[in-house]
């Protein structure tokens, strides 16, 4: 029920295209996306990450609500994701390659089918971040903001839907995206996110906070730590006994 | 990145909050109006204000603040403002309730469960070896007072207020409730008659300890007592009881259903007096008495829409299924009922729900009172809604107080005679 993200499909959440409603990602556009992808680390630093463990915390001050979420991947596209929050207890949700499954306080243990799954083996996708342009279907830049901003109005190509990006230039960094989150049979949601800091954590560049809104709340997602490489054992991956 | 938020954007549209109503004061009352008008302006479900002109209410309301005086003015103030949308699922909650519920719940236990029957509070239940019971209390006697103020006087103070007619029986039971909390040992008095002709007989009781289930804190909810009663009722039917919709109520859901017979003859699941919770449990249920996979409903944002989907579970209940729902049934509650009877895997019992079951969240104020505001319009499967009508149930029942006091509840005697026929 409750899908999940892991570490390379937050790298991607801009992704790149090919062709539809402009027709093309323009060059300028295709331009930024790779300097963001070097600004990440580029596609050499993250093909040596084999593994990884990711811990966030996430909170909704508005609404008193924290989350603890861990997420370990192994490369090409397992992935173990566990959250905890207080009063609603531990949702768990994994992909070992073949099959995907959840279990929740309320919908209990379940393999995932159908879209469901197709979300989660594309969010397992860990290189889908770096190549920017396979995510939109078109991309061009519209214009500079006067915060100084490049923006660049994408197509979703999956979806079809509109996604706005904002970039620093010349560096490439991406600072703000408004999209609709589309969770298939769960419905649709506008975002807007903002990628406050970046920090370095050995070859490659992570947005370690972030904040978004979303119908009318606030939501602030920290990385609190980011382990590459590290020992993984298979069996997490698969849906518990 | 963004996507990491997929988990907050299914809670927050989960938690469809029990209703609350009451207003209250605020010294620093500008800021509040002002956060309270905002938050609903930004984030009010029907971008058309459901033909409301939002921004001429806010002026209207601000013109007055200037004439408020004290705290009860403002909280009169905001409640009309907030009542101008029409819809359930909009209050301001702070830590000192107005006048209508002025106790907080410390801790001491009656004993006793209330319903509302037609315009009477009526003793539902009587636990065994209670503080109610040691009172003398019985089951089918009607409450006339408590604390020295009348049942009726507290109604007519309700209807007085700006409360939806169908809602009244829900804030009667908030009310006449509130005032038996109190902290163990504490006393309370109250005046009971066991028919509608004869005299009032006066009691006290000493509360006790509660020891039952709490729920635990979630977000700005804060953790309160929470009941889950599973029995046989004989004839191979189960009864299955729950007050809140509460994530850590699921799992021993889960286990009483799993755990029934296979040739049970049937479940009844009673939602009376059951105000709501996380609204993401009703699918879990949902999914522990069907086989296929289906869209129980969904929520219309401002922007966007969530589903409610049903996924079928291991060791599910397919047999004849009743629901038993009331006036007092809110939010969670109908938009579990309304799904299934609208599908037909139940039938429902009782009286009609009270049409309020709009998605909401608890938002916290500039001086820490908290807005609940609805986020969301709620539609069934089939593109009902439920706010303001309510669920109609297929089978009419009302409470009997003369079979209460025969020790039977007659809303679960005509589930269980149904049940009984489908087998035969």
């Amino acid at each position: 029920m409750v899908r999940f993200l892991s570490l390379w499909a937050m790298v991607a959440f801009t992704g790149g295209g090919t062709t539809v409603l402009y027709g093309e990602i323009e060059p300028a556009a295709q331009k930024i996306f790779a300097s963001y992808a070097e600004f990440l680390g580029g596609v050499d630093a993250f093909e040596e990450i084999d593994t990884a463990r990711l811990k966030m915390s996430m909170e909704m001050p508005g609404l008193g609500m924290n989350m603890e979420r861990t997420v370990t991947f192994k490369a090409p596209d397992k992935v173990y994701m566990d959250v905890y929050i207080q009063g609603y207890g531990k949702m768990r949700q994994g992909f070992d390659g073949e099959n995907g499954w959840a279990i929740d306080p309320i919908q209990g243990r379940r393999p995932l089918m159908g879209r469901e799954l197709d979300q989660l083996k594309d969010e397992t996708n860990f290189r889908e971040g770096l190549y920017l342009a396979d995510k939109y279907s078109s991309a061009r830049v519209v214009r500079k903001r006067e915060d100084g901003l490049t923006t660049i109005e994408c197509i979703n190509a999956d979806n079809g839907l509109l996604e706005m990006l904002y970039f620093e230039e010349p560096i490439g960094l991406l600072r703000r995206s408004d999209y609709t989150e589309d969770m298939g049979p769960q419905g649709s949601v506008p975002v807007s996110v903002r990628f406050d800091v970046y920090e370095k954590v050995g070859d490659i560049r992570l947005p370690v906070e972030t904040s978004a809104d979303m119908m009318g709340t606030s939501v602030r997602a920290v990385i609190t730590s980011f382990e590459p490489n590290v020992e993984v054992d298979d069996s997490i991956f698969k849906l518990p006994e | 990145m963004g996507r990491c938020f997929k988990t907050w954007l299914i809670l927050v549209l989960a938690i469809a909050v029990p209703s609350c109503c009451w207003a209250s004061a605020s010294l620093v009352q500008r800021a509040v109006f002002q956060a309270v008008w905002q938050e609903i302006n930004a984030n009010y479900y029907d971008t058309d204000f459901g033909g409301k002109d939002w921004e001429a209410i806010g002026e209207r309301y601000r013109k007055r603040l200037s004439a408020i005086e004290g705290p009860t003015a403002f909280d009169q103030m905001m409640t009309e403002m907030l009542r101008e949308l029409g819809d359930s699922h909009f209050s301001i909650v702070s830590p000192v309730f107005n006048e209508l519920i002025p106790n907080v719940w410390e801790g001491g236990e009656t004993g006793m469960d209330l319903s509302v029957v037609g315009n009477r509070v009526i003793v539902h239940r009587v636990h065994l070896g209670g503080a109610a019971e040691l009172a003398g209390v019985q089951a089918g006697h009607e409450l006339v007072s408590v604390g020295g103020e009348r049942v009726w006087d507290l109604r007519k103070r309700i209807s007085e207020s700006v409360v939806y007619n169908n809602r009244i029986h829900y804030y009667l039971m908030e009310v006449v409730e509130n005032r038996f909390f109190g902290a163990p040992g504490d006393k309370v008095s109250f005046c009971l008659k066991a028919a509608r002709l004869t005299s009032a007989k006066k009691l006290t009781l000493k509360l006790q300890t509660y020891r039952g289930r709490m729920s635990s804190q979630l977000g700005n909810l804060e953790e309160s007592p929470m009941v889950l009663e599973s029995r046989s009722l004989g004839s191979n039917i189960h009864y299955l009881r729950f007050d809140l919709w509460f994530p850590s109520l699921m799992e021993e859901m889960r286990s009483v259903i799993r755990s029934m017979d296979r040739d049970s003859h049937g479940l009844i699941i009673d939602i009376r007096g059951n105000p709501g919770g996380i609204g993401l449990m009703a699918t879990g249920l949902a999914g522990m008495l069907v086989e296929n996979e289906y869209e129980m409903g969904r929520m219309r944002l401002r922007q966007g829409h969530l589903n409610y989907n049903v996924y079928p579970q291991s060791g599910a209940f397919l047999g004849p299924l009743a629901i038993l729902v009331d006036g007092t049934s809110i939010s969670t509650s109908e938009i579990f009922a309304a799904d299934m009877q609208e599908t037909g895997r139940a039938r429902l019992f009782g009286s009609r729900t009270a049409g309020a079951a709009l998605p909401s969240v608890l938002k916290k104020l500039p001086n820490n009172y908290y807005l609940q505001m609805a986020i969301a319009d709620y539609v069934t499967s089939r593109g009902n809604r439920i706010e303001k009508s309510g669920v109609t149930p297929d089978e009419v029942v009302a409470l009997s107080t003369s079979k209460l006091r025969q020790g039977e509840d007659s809303v679960i005697d005509a589930a269980r005679k149904w049940i009984l026929r489908q087998s035969d």
